[in-house]
């Protein structure tokens, strides 16, 4: 095998030859390992959870088996110091206790996502049980962003500490377990055929099917561990903010559809819009149902449809349609999207629980009761899933009323336990924490106003805290090394929300969070504080155009750029809607020079248009070579502050570009990276160069 | 019409771009810097945009581009590899065919690509850039399709390769595998064994020679029984921890006298073949001229050893010899074909061919920290006289100035600098501000005009790529290795006069004009790119004062404990899972 035989040597190039010019598989294929060759992949669930029980001796997450005082304990380790913030911070734990233990395992919705560590729902279950169960324990051991595999090592592992019961408070993250998964050949085939009926739906469908089996091979495993230490298990199934959080627009961009069917979703969707804000629910109707029956893994036409049956008094069904929206999430489409609790995951929950006689807290039935119209909003949810200090305490107090006759409890949670409560400062913050992750999803401006209009009213901490957010937002510096930062850091207003990490950018992917600090600024304008000069000065510093060239396709100009969609960063803009969107920080005291490289891939028709402040600066055919532009926008066309440059382009996407005249028939080392390929999204434009100056 | 062309090195480690205009090589960079992932090997998407900005071009202005290497000739080489047990999965993970999607799809180029071979490549960014009519070439690294090794000669006409060393016998991948065997990283620990080996004694050549096999002509072989590679796992066998009597040194063991010998007798075998195969392609080729590339090209003891006692009067070291430079010879190998030019005749000067931040955006960033600093915008003197003040009071300086560096080699532009004559320094540079082993000696940066009167170097060394012995009269034990050697930069005031200058300031006030000077980095990091990377490293180590181009920031002045809290948790939230393996080379 070490000498390079002429053989082997001219077997090899024969095989790059055929694989380099795109032969089909089926030509090199007979040269492979007929072991191998029908797919070496991952494809047992199994395997994923593969921590063994000598493994996880001594450890509990991030704590370790010590011993202090002369007393068993666990203790955190400071190995993992760096992990600290994701969970409680308890530092010990005693290794036995004489009281009944409770442990509470979970992810960011039951580590009290935005009030932990000063309030949490561990802390809210232990005032609750006072006195039903007054000589219980809550051991909180919810980690933020913590995943199925690890939930699983997490309830092998805490029976260390000899739990009476354990409550798992998650589902929200499970999706992600289909990432993990690398598929092989045969199910590489299946989704193949999937697309090939020109239906997302049917690979929607066979996603719902991997994750079902995923949940179900993990519940039976969760069973049997609980079955050997004979301990109780109470499932908590998180519910999703049907009421306020919307799709974002990356979510709703129209999919590569067959045929020509994209175009008629653009059509359909555009009209939709339209008959929206005309408020014509009757016209709307048909439209929707038209979209979803031309994408049924695109939640537009599910909103939209929503909206239809709310307007009409109809909220029983509009609920079934906010949940269809939601479940859309399975098929990815959109990289990162928020996590959520599916239908498919409440299902394979209570399915299991029912075959295993699991105790369930069905917070979607919990919250549809107590809402009005049943269907849960502001009132329970700061974001998608993570609950308000009233969204906590009704959780718990149906988690405890479970759980007390569950540890021998024979009176029930009474009124005087419903006590604990977050103080206004770290309750004003938590809503102002809220109202950035909403912006960072890209919510309507009324909820990020109503998160900190709530922020403003409780605590005069907000006006602080808004002060200083509105300075980090709007300097160029990366977050970390702001000021303003650093002051919010030892003024001791960033202990929440993940250490305040959660308030930090990716590298290079800064944004001025404009919409919000204005949201921030106008809800302290009403209390009768006006930040809005020192806001506009400190933008025209940092950003305005007479400061030097700037490229319009950084991160804090460019509002949708492809990464949103992809997780990819390319080296130019990818447009997947017919308009591109971005702001520019200038004044009119003197006319900006653009220069534009842009091109439209696929045999394009019609025209590129460039429209500064509603007014036209250019105007090109479109073609499909990169082509550079350099208009001048005049000075009259200029706003002092925030301009809006919209580039409009051809609308229609060419006949046969299409996501299933291309379906891979080669195999994929993932799911992920099947999906990658695809390009799901039509592309209307590109852009290479976009800068403004002077 | 001016002829525009993208050079790409990518897709292994070390990706690279570079913009040749009209034969003019206006900017180049790694991706890593921009990155911030260490041998970042991703096409250099941020590095394209940062050339096409500096050149004043678009994507729409590029003629061609180059790679830098041959994919068909790789994929062979990577499906021998495995053969016969070939698998899909292992196809799959081959991403066949992308260099030319991502070109196509991540840099948008829609026009003509040239591919050259790896090694024509690393031939062409040595011998394009030499300044000489005709050389021979000699190419060494680790392996690139099959080649790992090629002798060539370059003239009017073009390269000409005539004789090449085939994979898997590749003297890049014995260095690389003894490294492994040391306990170093592979692709980033060779040149700790190199500054290793002069506390050791060459015991062990005759076990490492039983390695290699020299065969005729520029050949040699491998014994294979040796080396594990080619299954991907590790670099070496037990077979070779047999031969030498010792288990592999694990990274976190003690350093002994074992370790020394062998890192010793490994430079002595590598030096030997060099100088033998050298000979050999002065024989074939009867150049005067050598010029070199590869990433063994970047051993500048071999080379400072071949250039005394080899065959060749002159030699030119591509100063980014590893595969970043790959991109530049690719860019000039299309340029001679598209023009029937060659690229450039003139000697490579400098390497400052990287991303330069405007006074007035570096005051933007302090003002928006809280960083006390002196401003000394529009006075170079003062700042100068500043610096070398605090130099001579023993200040560990983080120098950054004017446009990066290209190749892996700080020069005067992203820079830590410090006293040579002060003997604490190298132990406090190595363990507070780098981070990395003790054994490890720094360079020293010397006015150009003065380099004679304390080096024994009758040249220029602009790019620090070969060693010296130090006779200086100076004491000067920071920046002389155990042989009293010293790896020397001249620094010239056409290509860096801000450098220079600060050099002419430091010898005035102490009759030294010499630096040492090592990158402004920290151990496992790229070297910095912007303000706000040497910010960063500023903070987060031991540098006393850190001197941003026309601002002073001393770390004495400063609380800086929150920040660095802050930046630790930042980093935990952006650099996980970074980079790329250090066990062994990932051939695939």
């Amino acid at each position: 095998m070490y000498n390079i035989s002429d053989n082997t040597r001219s077997l090899a190039a024969e095989l790059a030859e055929k694989i380099i010019s795109g032969d089909q598989p089926g030509t090199w294929l007979p040269y492979l390992q007929p072991a191998d060759a029908g797919g070496g992949f991952v494809t047992d669930p199994d395997r994923l959870f593969a921590a063994s029980p000598q493994a996880l001796a001594g450890k509990i997450g991030i704590w370790v088996a010590d011993t202090v005082e002369g007393q068993p304990c666990y203790v955190r380790d400071s190995a993992k110091v760096a992990d600290w913030r994701l969970w409680s911070n308890r530092h010990l734990i005693p290794a036995t206790d004489t009281r009944k233990r409770i442990v509470l395992l979970g992810e960011s919705v039951a580590r009290g996502y935005f009030y932990d560590p000063f309030y949490c729902p561990a802390m809210e279950l232990q005032q609750q049980l006072n006195t039903a169960l007054p000589q219980a324990e809550v051991i909180d051991l919810a980690k933020s962003g913590m995943v199925l595999e690890e939930l699983e090592v997490m309830f092998r592992s805490c029976m260390q500490l000899q739990p009476a019961a354990v409550v798992i408070f998650a589902g929200n993250n499970w999706t992600y377990a289909l990432k993990e998964i690398a598929y092989g050949a045969a199910h590489i085939e299946e989704m193949t055929q999937a697309l090939l009926q020109h239906d997302y739906n049917a690979a929607r469908h066979f996603l719902e099917n991997q994750l079902q089996d995923v949940i179900a091979a993990f519940m039976k495993r969760i069973a049997a561990t609980a079955e050997q230490y004979k301990v109780p298990i109470i499932f908590v199934i998180p519910e999703f903010n049907l009421a306020d959080w919307k799709s974002t627009d990356k979510e709703t961009t129209a999919s590569r559809l067959a045929e020509d069917l994209t175009n008629r979703f653009l059509e359909t969707a555009a009209a939709a819009r339209q008959m929206k804000a005309a408020g014509n629910w009757t016209a709307l109707q048909p439209l929707a149902a038209a979209l979803i029956q031309l994408d049924g893994v695109n939640p537009l036409g599910y909103e939209l449809m929503a909206a239809c049956m709310l307007a009409g008094n109809q909220p029983a069904d509009a609920r079934k349609y906010l949940e269809q929206a939601r479940d859309t999430v399975v098929f990815n489409r959109v990289e990162n999207h928020s996590p959520r609790c599916l239908t498919v995951t409440r299902k394979a929950i209570l399915r299991a629980a029912a075959a295993y006689r699991f105790t369930v807290v069905d917070l979607p039935e919990v919250f549809k009761a107590l809402s009005p119209n049943g269907i849960p909003g502001r009132e329970f949810f700061l974001d998608y899933c993570h609950l308000t200090d009233t969204g906590i305490k009704a959780a718990m107090q149906a988690t405890a009323a479970a759980l007390a006759p569950l540890l021998g409890a024979t009176t029930g949670v009474t009124a005087a336990d419903n006590t604990a409560a977050p103080d206004p400062e770290h309750r004003a913050l938590a809503y102002l924490f809220a109202a950035s992750l909403n912006a960072r999803f890209g919510q309507p401006e009324d909820i990020l106003l109503h998160h900190c209009r709530k922020g403003v009213a409780i605590s005069d901490a907000a006006a602080k805290f808004i002060s200083l957010y509105a300075s980090l937002s709007n300097r160029r510096l990366s977050t970390p090394l702001c000021k303003s930062y650093e002051q919010i850091t030892l003024e001791k207003m960033a202990e929440q929300y993940n250490k305040g990490t959660g308030l930090l950018h990716g590298v290079a992917r800064k944004q001025m969070d404009h919409v919000l600090v204005d949201c921030m600024v106008n809800a302290l304008k009403e209390k009768g504080m006006d930040l809005s000069e020192q806001v506009s000065r400190l933008r025209a510093k940092e950003h305005s155009v007479r400061q030097g060239s700037v490229n319009l396709l950084d991160s804090f100009y460019n509002l949708f750029n492809s990464y949103v969609l992809t997780g990819e960063q390319d080296t130019h803009y990818t447009a997947s809607r017919p308009q591109s969107s971005f702001i520019l920080m200038a004044d009119n005291t003197a006319p900006v020079q653009v220069k534009i490289t842009f091109r439209v891939k696929n045999k394009p028709h019609g025209t590129v248009r460039l429209w500064v402040n509603g007014s036209m600066v250019m105007e090109a055919a479109a073609t499909e070579n990169w082509q550079t532009h350099m208009p001048e926008v005049p000075a009259t066309v200029l706003k002092n502050g925030l301009n809006d440059l919209q580039l409009e382009w051809p609308a229609v996407v060419p006949a046969g570009d299409s996501v299933f005249s291309e379906t891979p028939l080669r195999p994929f080392a993932s799911m992920q990276a099947l999906r990658h390929s695809l390009r799901l999204y039509p592309v209307f434009g590109e852009i290479h160069t976009f800068t403004v100056s002077a | 019409m001016s002829v525009n062309i993208i050079g790409i090195s990518a897709l292994y480690h070390d990706a690279a771009c570079c913009l040749l205009s009209d034969g003019k090589l206006l900017a180049a960079a790694q991706e890593e810097r921009f990155s911030r992932i260490k041998a970042d090997p991703s096409m250099p998407r941020k590095a394209m945009n940062y050339c096409l900005q500096e050149a004043g071009l678009t994507i729409a202005d590029i003629d061609c581009v180059a790679y830098y290497e041959d994919p068909k000739e790789k994929l062979a080489r990577q499906i021998w590899s495995q053969l016969p047990a070939l698998s899909e999965s292992f196809v799959a993970s081959l991403g066949v065919g992308r260099p030319e999607r991502e070109i196509r799809e991540l840099l948008g180029f829609d026009g003509e690509i040239k591919y050259y071979s790896h090694h024509m490549s690393h031939a062409a960014s040595s011998f394009y850039f030499s300044g000489f009519g005709s050389a021979a070439i000699l190419t060494m690294d680790g392996v690139g399709e099959w080649a790992t090794t090629t002798y060539g000669k370059g003239n009017e006409k073009g390269i000409e390769l005539f004789e090449e060393v085939h994979y898997p016998h590749s003297i890049g991948l014995l260095y690389s595998s003894i490294t492994s065997y040391l306990g170093f990283g592979v692709n980033d620990g060779e040149y700790k064994v190199m500054g290793l080996a002069p506390y050791g004694t060459p015991r062990y050549v005759d076990q490492l020679y039983k390695l290699i096999h020299l065969g005729a002509n520029g050949q040699y072989t491998l014994d294979m029984r040796y080396f594990e590679y080619l299954k991907g796992e590790r670099m070496f066998g037990e077979a070779l921890e047999e031969l030498l009597g010792a288990p592999a040194r694990r990274e976190d063991e003690k350093m002994t006298a074992f370790h020394k010998d062998i890192a010793r007798s490994l430079q002595f075998v590598l030096e030997d073949i060099m100088l033998k195969k050298a000979a050999y392609l002065h024989q074939q080729t009867g150049e005067s001229n050598i010029c070199l590339a590869g990433g063994v090209a970047l051993n500048c003891v071999a080379n400072g050893r071949l250039l005394r006692e080899g065959p060749f009067e002159k030699m030119f070291v591509q100063p980014a010899s590893n595969d970043a430079g790959g991109s530049l010879g690719a860019a000039a190998a299309a340029h001679l074909e598209l023009t029937g030019e060659r690229a450039s005749r003139a000697k490579m000067a400098h390497v400052y061919l990287g991303p330069s931040y405007d006074t007035a955006s570096i005051g933007r960033t302090l003002q928006s920290t809280s960083l006390k600093y002196h401003d000394y915008a529009g006075n170079e003197e003062q700042l100068l006289a500043a610096t070398a003040e605090r130099l001579a009071r023993g200040k560990v300086i983080g120098w950054f100035n004017g446009r990066m560096e290209f190749g892996p080699r700080s020069l005067g532009a992203r820079s830590i600098l410090a006293d040579p004559r002060r003997t604490e320094m190298r132990d406090r540079i190595n363990a507070m501000v780098k981070k990395r082993e003790g054994f490890r000696p720094f360079a020293p940066a010397v006015l150009a005009h003065k380099a004679s009167q304390h080096f024994d170097l009758p040249h220029d060394s602009p790019f620090m790529l070969e060693t010296c012995q130090v006779i200086s009269p100076l004491d000067l034990p920071a920046i002389t290795h155990v042989d009293n050697s010293a790896r020397v930069q001249t620094v010239h005031k056409e290509t860096n006069p801000r450098f220079a200058a600060l050099l002419e300031y430091f010898d005035e006030l102490t009759g030294c004009p010499i630096l040492l000077n090592t990158s402004f980095n920290v151990k496992g990091e790229p070297i910095v790119c912007d303000p706000e990377d040497a910010i960063k490293c500023f903070i987060t180590t031991d540098i006393d004062c850190l001197i941003l181009q026309d601002f002073i920031i001393d770390r004495a002045e400063n609380e800086l404990d929150a920040l660095i809290m802050i930046l630790r948790n930042y980093d935990q939230e952006n650099t996980a899972a970074k980079g790329i393996r250090r066990d062994v080379y990932t051939f695939v």
